[in-house]
């Protein structure tokens, strides 16, 4: 493992802590695309160029699209309530166990370092994944979720072909537009708050129907009835209409 | 090569969709053209083809992956005009595009975890389906949670495949950590299903999404994932010959309590699109009790039954979105006496019963025994199958309600008298959405009796209660019988299947 692997490794791991760990969204935002920009960096033996530049061109128009949704907007607060300093430890330890068990039961055909970023990063995406209602902490801890598994897969099966890099560089776009546009719904205060004012989850909904399962707070609207028709003749009617 | 005409079609027609949607009707026009063409490339693809990309990738092509994408892309078609006439959001046909390109592109690399992300990309297409319209909490809910469901079946599939794409020899020294990778990749399949427990997204998902793109998100969608699974288990898992008694008895259990329960909750929901998308969570469970099963004769009827699921679902979707737009409600207790109203939605109904249950003879039919029998089997298997048979009450109660004296909400609807309207070619919106549910269910017939047929015509007609590892073992989906790339060329990294059918993923590496 090279000391630059090992350094971006621990860039990419940064980016993802900043990503779930700091308030103001433009820091935290700005991590989530440094850790995607700087994903393919941390592979051994690093991709060819025209996939590193797909990549890192890909995190670019990802992080276009977030300020093209939120420019101007009052984006939600993001950030864990522990602060900084526990998932930060929590991500440290994730990055050793990653250095130190490279493969986890079989040889790891590609770098170290990527492994514990991409360990560091899941940790730190699986908290607010499942224990936060911010939906906007949510949204950003399933985007670092998958930012860790896609570097986990390289540090256990080596460096992806330029097709794979290409479909990766897609689930960046499609992984950022999304938190992007998430955000961008979430931004305009219409949404139940939660603790901290945060866009949250619905607690607690009144049933909709007698038998919905899982209802939501509030009911759909009904459907649009079919474009204009003529009327039904009298032929057409009905004969035992109640 | 002909996968790349149909991915530069799907793909270059959703780009070109998006840049014309300041126009709505240009991108309706233009998506409408595009998945027409695309429909056409995916019959012109022809099985066993091979391209080598500069960077060294695998592109092919099987003849069970041309099945899927003609089914897809044309039921896409047909789902994308029944949105023209229901007044769908326009932002459907880039989603069918760019899903059914997603997929094109998985199921045609050589890598399971390429092929893994590349429907994960087509996933979160589809998810931000939900926020299509004016801003709504319900939306922006329902968009978070299927994000969420998305990813987190991403992570997991994407670890437990990158963990057996290695040589496997050393692997099985872990058998524990080999497992967990396998459950991984299964739970991976069941989130993207909704299989029960994983099913919060997908009941809400029925409220927030138009009904229109439901077959496409959640049946389609999370198909692909299943195909990719099935591959990496045929040349990933079956060649390590582990005992994962354990992982598989987890996973047969949500395969179980999904059909039953699943069933179940589609029989008790009064919203039409909730019933729809728990019967599309119910026949899930069948894909993953096939996906439990390690046994090369496994991935005949698993494969087949996911084409006739996709069909049938597909259909039913359609079906209900015809009803609902129809009679403008979606409360099954406001729809009283449709099927007297408009019995050529009941003949819907009825073809939409037949393909998803299929009949003695017909290979929808024969791939539900065979998948109980071959995952279960035994008593245990009779009393899944009761269970399975369950799903029947949710189509019981439609007919039903259907046969009851006329409501207020239906007779003020029109019926099935062709009357003029707006529509294209003069007719009612209506009639052509009632049509295009009459095709869809057609196709779904088609695909649960012709299946069957091309199966048998290659002498792998599957017949019940045929024991493992027999050779009545039904493998071979519509196609033109061309050998795949898995199973044809030699490759010492493709490991042959005694199916005798296609194997469609993964390819074989150089």
């Amino acid at each position: 493992m090279s000391p630059f692997a090992l350094g971006i490794g621990v860039l990419v791991a940064l980016g993802a802590l900043l990503a779930v760990s700091v308030r103001d969204p433009r820091f935290a935002l700005g991590g989530l695309v440094l850790a995607f920009a700087l994903g393919p960096l941390v592979a051994e033996p690093l991709p060819g160029l025209a996939a590193l530049l797909a990549r890192v061109v890909a995190a670019a128009i990802g992080g276009e699209l977030l300020v093209i949704a939120l420019r101007g907007r009052d984006v939600p607060a993001l950030g864990s309530p522990l602060g900084i300093i526990a998932p930060g430890l929590a991500a440290a330890a994730a990055f050793a166990i990653g250095l130190a068990a490279p493969g986890l039961g079989g040889d790891a055909l590609g770098s170290p370092a990527a492994g514990a970023a991409g360990a560091a990063a899941i940790v730190l995406g699986l908290a607010p994944l499942m224990a936060a209602r911010d939906l906007a902490r949510r949204t950003v801890g399933a985007s670092v979720l998958v930012l860790g598994a896609t570097l986990v897969r390289v540090g256990l099966a080596g460096t992806p072909g330029g097709l794979e890099q290409l479909a990766t560089g897609a689930l960046a776009i499609g992984l950022l537009g999304s938190v992007a546009l998430i955000l961008g719904r979430l931004s305009g205060g219409t949404m139940p708050t939660g603790e901290g004012g945060r866009p949250s989850l619905s607690r607690t909904a009144p049933p909709m129907r007698r038998y919905g399962a899982h209802p939501i707070v509030d009911r759909s609207p009904a459907v649009e009835p079919a474009p204009a028709v003529e009327p039904a003749r009298a032929a057409d009617r009905p004969k035992r209409a109640r | 090569m002909s996968i790349v005409a149909y991915l530069a079609l799907t793909l270059g027609g959703a780009g070109l969709t998006l840049l014309a949607r300041p126009r709505p009707s240009v991108a309706q026009a233009v998506g409408l053209v595009a998945l027409a063409l695309a429909t056409l490339a995916a019959f012109a693809i022809v099985p066993g083809e091979r391209l080598t990309l500069g960077s060294g990738d695998i592109l092919g092509t099987t003849a069970y992956g041309r099945a899927f994408l003609v089914l897809g892309t044309a039921s896409g078609l047909l789902i994308a005009l029944l949105g023209v006439v229901t007044n769908a959001p326009r932002d459907l046909p880039v989603v069918l595009l760019g899903g059914f390109g997603a997929l094109g592109l998985g199921l045609s690399m050589a890598s399971p975890v390429g092929a893994a992300v590349a429907v994960t990309v087509g996933a979160l297409g589809g998810a931000l389906m939900t926020l299509d319209g004016p801003p709504a909490p319900r939306r922006t809910e329902v968009a978070v949670l299927e994000f969420r469901a998305v990813a987190v079946a991403a992570a997991l599939a994407l670890v437990g495949l990158a963990w057996t794409a290695r040589p496997i020899g050393p692997l099985t020294l872990a058998p524990g950590a080999f497992g967990l990778a396998f459950a991984a990749v299964l739970f991976a399949v069941a989130i993207r299903f909704g299989a029960i427990p994983f099913h919060l997204a997908t009941a809400r998902l029925a409220d927030a999404v138009p009904g229109p793109a439901l077959p496409m998100l959640a049946a389609w969608a999370p198909a692909g994932l299943a195909v990719v699974a099935l591959g990496w288990i045929e040349t990933g898992v079956l060649p390590a010959g582990l005992d994962l008694g354990a992982e598989r008895a987890v996973v047969v259990t949500i395969g179980l309590a999904t059909i039953v329960l699943g069933a179940v909750a589609a029989w008790m929901q009064d919203d039409l699109e909730h019933l729809v998308a728990y019967t599309i969570v119910s026949d899930a469970g069948f894909i993953l009790l096939g996906l439990t099963v390690l046994e090369p004769s496994a991935g005949g009827p698993t494969r087949i039954f996911i084409l006739v699921y996709l069909a049938a679902k597909t259909a039913l979707g359609g079906w209900a979105v015809a009803l609902a737009s129809r009679f403008g409600t979606r409360r099954l207790d406001d729809l009283s006496g449709w099927a007297r109203r408009s019995p050529a939605l009941g003949i819907g109904l009825a073809l939409v019963v037949v393909a998803t249950f299929g009949l003695p003879g017909l290979l929808a039919w024969t791939v539900r025994f065979r998948l109980l029998e071959l995952s279960i089997g035994g008593p245990l298997g009779v009393i899944a199958l009761v269970g399975a048979s369950a799903a029947l009450g949710a189509y019981v109660r439609l007919a039903r309600i259907g046969l009851r004296p006329i409501g207020e909400a239906v007779a003020a609807g029109p019926g099935d008298r062709p009357v003029r309207g707006g529509g294209p070619g003069g007719l009612a919106p209506v009639s052509i959405a009632a049509a295009l549910v009459l095709v869809l269910a057609l196709v779904a017939v088609a695909v649960s009796g012709g299946v069957a047929g091309a199966a048998e015509a290659s002498g792998a007609g599957g017949t019940p209660g045929a024991s493992p590892g027999t050779s009545g073992e039904p493998g071979t989906p519509p196609g033109d019988g061309a050998p795949s790339p898995g199973v044809s060329d030699g490759s010492e990294t493709s490991p042959p299947t005694d199916s005798g059918g296609p194997s469609f993923q993964p390819l074989p590496t150089p």
